[in-house]
This record gives C-alpha cells, structure tokens and sequence, in this order.
C-alpha cells in the first residue's frame, strides 16, 4: 500500500474504501503492520490488537457488501491511550503495578466508536498513571520514554505519547488520548498533530483510568481539525454512568458556527516573547495568519490567578485519593520514577482546607473566563512555549537563560487554566523550528468558551486551509 | 501532563511577573544533589506546600462556593 495512504486523513480513508479502491482488511492489515513495526521505535506500541482488528475487519468489509453505510469513521482503524479498558485486553495505565491489570467492561467512548463502524488496532503508550505524582523524567512509563517521529533524541510529550508519535509517524490516522492539564495539547504541539480537548463533561470517562474527577478528559489526535471533528461528534455524548457528564451530544456543523469575519480573537503580543527564541517565528506568523481569515484580533491578557499551583493542588488531591490503595500497599514504589511515587505519597497530605479553597479558585476563574468571552470569542495562544526537550534531560533542570522578559503576563498559564475552568483547546501544527536541521514542530493553540467546539473546529479548518503544517510528515522510514 | 512536564515551571503563580533572576538558572538548581542522593519525598512536600502558599495569598469571599459537581 502506497506510503500516503497512512498520512491520509479520515473522510479520504473512508471514501476510498467505500468506491473498494482497497477492502478494510486491507487497509486494516497494513495498518496493523506498520504499528507493530515502527511503534516500538518510538516507544508507542503498548498493545497490539491486530486479530481483533482483522476479525472486526471482515464484518466491517461486509456491511459495505450489505449498503449499511455508517458514516466517515467506517473502515478507519485508530488507536487509543492505554487508559482506556478493552474487555479481556491488559489496560496498564502506563504503569508496572497494573501491568496484568485486565477489565470486563470495555471504556464507554471505544464502545461508541465501535458502532461507527471504526476499528481499534493497538493500545498506545503513555507516562504511568497520566503523570498524577508529577513526573521529573520523560522515562516515567511502562513503556520507555516517549520518543519523538521528527527526532527520536527528543520526547514526544505526554501523557498522551503514544497517541501523538503514532499519529505523526503514520501509524494510526488517529488516536484517543485524555487531558488533565495538557496531555493533549502537549504531546500534538510537539509531535506536530492536530489535538482537541473537548469541554469538561462532554465526553464519558467511563471505563477511563481516573486521575482527577474534576479534571480528567477523553479527546481527540488526528491529522487536522476535521478529523477531530468527526471523531468528537462519535464519542460525544451523555452517560448517567459518568459523575461529570453534562448531558450533552455534539454535533459536528462547523459551516453553522458564525462567519469568522464576526468573530474577535483575543491574543497577547508577550505570547511571541514568552517563547523559546525558535518558535517565535513560527508563531508570530500563525498569528499573522489567523488575522487573515477575516477575524479581528484583540490583545488580551490572561485573568490573574497561579494557575499551576491550583491545578497542582487539584490534581494532587484527587489523584491521591484515586490511588491511595496503590500508595499506601506501597507498590506505588514499582513506578518507574521515583519522583512521581513521592509525589503520590505527599499528595495524600495535602490539607482538605487547601483542596476546597483551589475548587473554590477555580469557581472564580470559570467566572473570570466567562466575563472574558463576553468581549471575545476565542482565545490563541502558544500551545506550548518550549521546544520538545531532550528525553535524556529531567523536565526540572535549570531553565535556559531568557533573552528577554516581557512585561505583560500574556496568556501564559493558559494550559492548566483551561483545564481548570473546562473549556476546549485544539493544538494546531503551526510551523517549525529552523529550517533545514533539527527542525521541531510548534503549535497554535484555539481555546474557546464551554461548549463552542464548532467554533473552535471552524477557525482551526480555516487556518489550516490557508497553511500546509499539518501535511509535514517527519522522516519515517519503514 | 503536570506543570514540570508542561514546560511552565516559570508561571507557578501568575500574580507577579516572574522576576528576571529566576529565569537564569537559579543556585538553588546548580546546587541539587545527584539523583540517588535526592529526597524525592521531601522535595515533593515542599513543592506542594509551595503551591498551597500561592493559592492561599488568592483573595476568596466566604460566599464564594467549591466547583463541586463541577460543570464547565
């Protein structure tokens, strides 16, 4: 099968299956042969599914010999972050103390794809436990470090690591990852994908490792924005099943949200400061391109609050109450990293008092973004402001000294603030780093208020109609 | 993904712009022990107790309720 077809997006899959240009076993069958082979270069293999795939194949093959068409994801293989069960597979978390831990129930969202007619063909990898005990090291994974398609030296990201290098190596045309605070924008940003993070509740967890009740999120990595379009409007959805889901389904109808020459886009100039010296470049002119399609950009700056440390209280709390048997049994010591046991261990000693007066913080924060989305539309912002790091490096060296510091806030924090006020970011690919070696991807961040995930999905389309990042394929060779 | 791993150690509170000395690498870091020698347990502590110290300097009237059932 011809190398393109693994870069092709969902909607071309689909269309070239259903005029039989290949059958879903072909296409199935080599998918399944390129995850097998090229996962483990990169660390993203954590559960090869390929006779499933094969047997769900052939029944996929006949609905198009019966004319029981299901839509775009029919025939499309995909694959999803470990944390999410498959009756009767292993589902580790990313983690050695539940290496052989196996479910009866497969996750809610994998059930809802499978009536789409889409095929699971591998559990990807991902950091041990979604990073809940801070992880220090790129290593902090059953399944080795994360290892990046457009430089294996750097990290792919995280948590959602394997679901972002397969997506940009061409192993899977799209993933399921989740997102507490950035294991979805980060790991598309530095692998150069297209990554959605869905509003708080509009996807169920059910069947989802939890970390952080309030926080955890099930989304989308995939080639373009209307491919996480599509997707979303699959897994979206009410589920009684599940504490947090707003009850809502989505829609995917980005042609009905409002002409983008009525929107208004807050971004902060200090954003291209904040950045690492190579990205600016890249940013800047995804700035420049998002003027151009037809939006009107307003400088904002982000509302004033310690959006890590709340998000850190949060996320401590409540993932140390979701894992309190793994600590105090104290097999949370089989982590990979020291650091995250640690963390695990001191978050179960963070004061009640403290977990209350964060959730009441964020009470304020949902109150502020609010107040600001009565002036905007939509927020942009880096995704990230660092380059993906090296993996032999620990994330808590010292920084790199600053060429300059700016004297605006921006919109940095914007990550874990979005996270904790529930609102959904797309990570577009923007452009790179450098231009001939080394070259590393940068993305664009689009944040929107609650529930506007069209809106959000109508200017991604639009930037990367007007831009080619996403096409970029890095160097695989198979 | 958790603040370290996010790249934003730098933005731990947004209240004040982070000074311009603790953006060049701090003698505090060049002073960290080799990893076998580190108190993993300790230093988790202390960074938690640091972010406890930042959120308890946000200003939050008695009325103002927990996100509980949270909704977006």
């Amino acid at each position: 099968m011809n190398d393109d077809v693994f870069f092709a997006g969902i909607t071309e899959l689909n269309q070239r299956w259903r005029t039989r240009e290949f059958s879903a076993v072909e296409l199935t069958r080599a998918f399944c042969e390129r995850l097998e082979k090229l996962g483990p270069r990169y660390n993203a293999l954590a559960l090869p599914m390929t006779a499933i795939a094969l047997r769900r194949a052939k029944d996929i093959d006949k609905e198009l010999k019966d004319g029981r068409l299901r839509g775009p994801l029919q025939a499309v293989p995909y694959g999803a972050k470990d944390l999410l069960a498959y009756a009767g597979q292993p589902t580790t978390w990313g983690a050695k103390p539940y290496a052989g831990q196996v479910f009866e129930e497969t996750a809610a969202v994998l059930q809802k794809l499978d009536k789409t007619g889409a095929n699971l063909i591998g559990k990807l990898s991902m950091v041990e436990l979604a990073g809940g005990g801070d992880y220090r090291i790129a290593g902090a994974s059953l399944f080795g470090p994360g290892l990046n398609p457009w430089d294996r030296t750097k990290w792919s990201g995280g948590s959602s690591s394997g679901p972002g290098s397969a997506v940009a190596a061409g192993l899977v045309p799209y993933a399921l990852g989740s997102e507490t605070s950035g294991s979805i924008l980060g790991p598309a940003a530095l692998c150069g994908v297209t990554g959605l993070r869905p509003t708080y509740g509009l996807v169920s967890r059910r069947g989802a490792m939890t970390l952080a009740w309030t926080m955890d999120k099930i989304g989308v990595l995939a080639r373009s924005a209307d491919d996480c379009g599509n997707v979303l409007q699959a897994i979206a959805g009410g589920d009684d099943r599940d504490e947090g889901s707003a009850g809502k389904s989505f829609y995917y109808f980005p042609q009905y949200a409002r002409p983008l020459n009525q929107l208004k886009i807050g971004f902060a100039p200090a954003d291209i400061d904040w950045a690492e010296p190579p990205m600016r470049p890249a940013l800047a002119a995804a700035i420049q391109a998002i003027g151009e399609t037809g939006v009107k950009l307003t400088e904002v700056e982000i509302p004033d609050f310690p959006y890590g440390d709340l998000a850190d209280i949060v996320i401590g709390a409540e993932g140390g109450a979701a894992f309190e048997e793994l600590i105090a049994s104290g097999r949370v010591d089989q982590l990979a990293d020291p650091s995250q046991a640690a963390g695990l261990r001191a978050n179960l000693g963070i004061p009640a008092k403290d977990y209350l007066r964060a959730m009441r913080i964020r009470t304020l924060i949902k109150a502020k973004f609010r107040e600001m989305f009565s002036d905007v539309d939509l927020l942009v912002a880096p995704a990230r402001y660092g380059q993906a790091p090296p993996v032999a490096e620990p994330f808590d060296g010292p920084d790199p000294p600053r060429d300059k510091t700016p004297t605006s806030r921006g919109l940095r924090g914007l990550t874990p603030a979005g996270n904790l006020a529930g609102l959904p970011a797309i990570s577009v690919p923007c452009g790179m780093t450098g231009t001939t070696s080394g070259r590393m991807p940068v993305g664009l961040q689009i944040l929107g208020p609650a529930f506007s995930e069209n809106m959000v999905l109508a200017l991604a389309n639009e930037f990367q109609k007007r831009t080619d990042w996403h096409k970029q394929r890095p160097p695989v060779s198979s | 993904m958790t603040r370290r791993a996010l790249g934003e150690a730098a933005v731990a509170g947004a209240a004040a712009l982070v000074p311009a000395a603790l953006l060049a690498p701090s003698a505090t870091l060049a002073q960290t022990p080799p990893d076998g020698q580190r108190d993993w347990l300790a230093e988790a502590r202390q960074s938690r107790a640091a972010a406890q110290q930042a959120i308890a300097k946000v200003p939050v009237a008695p009325d103002v309720e927990p996100a509980f059932r949270f909704r977006a």
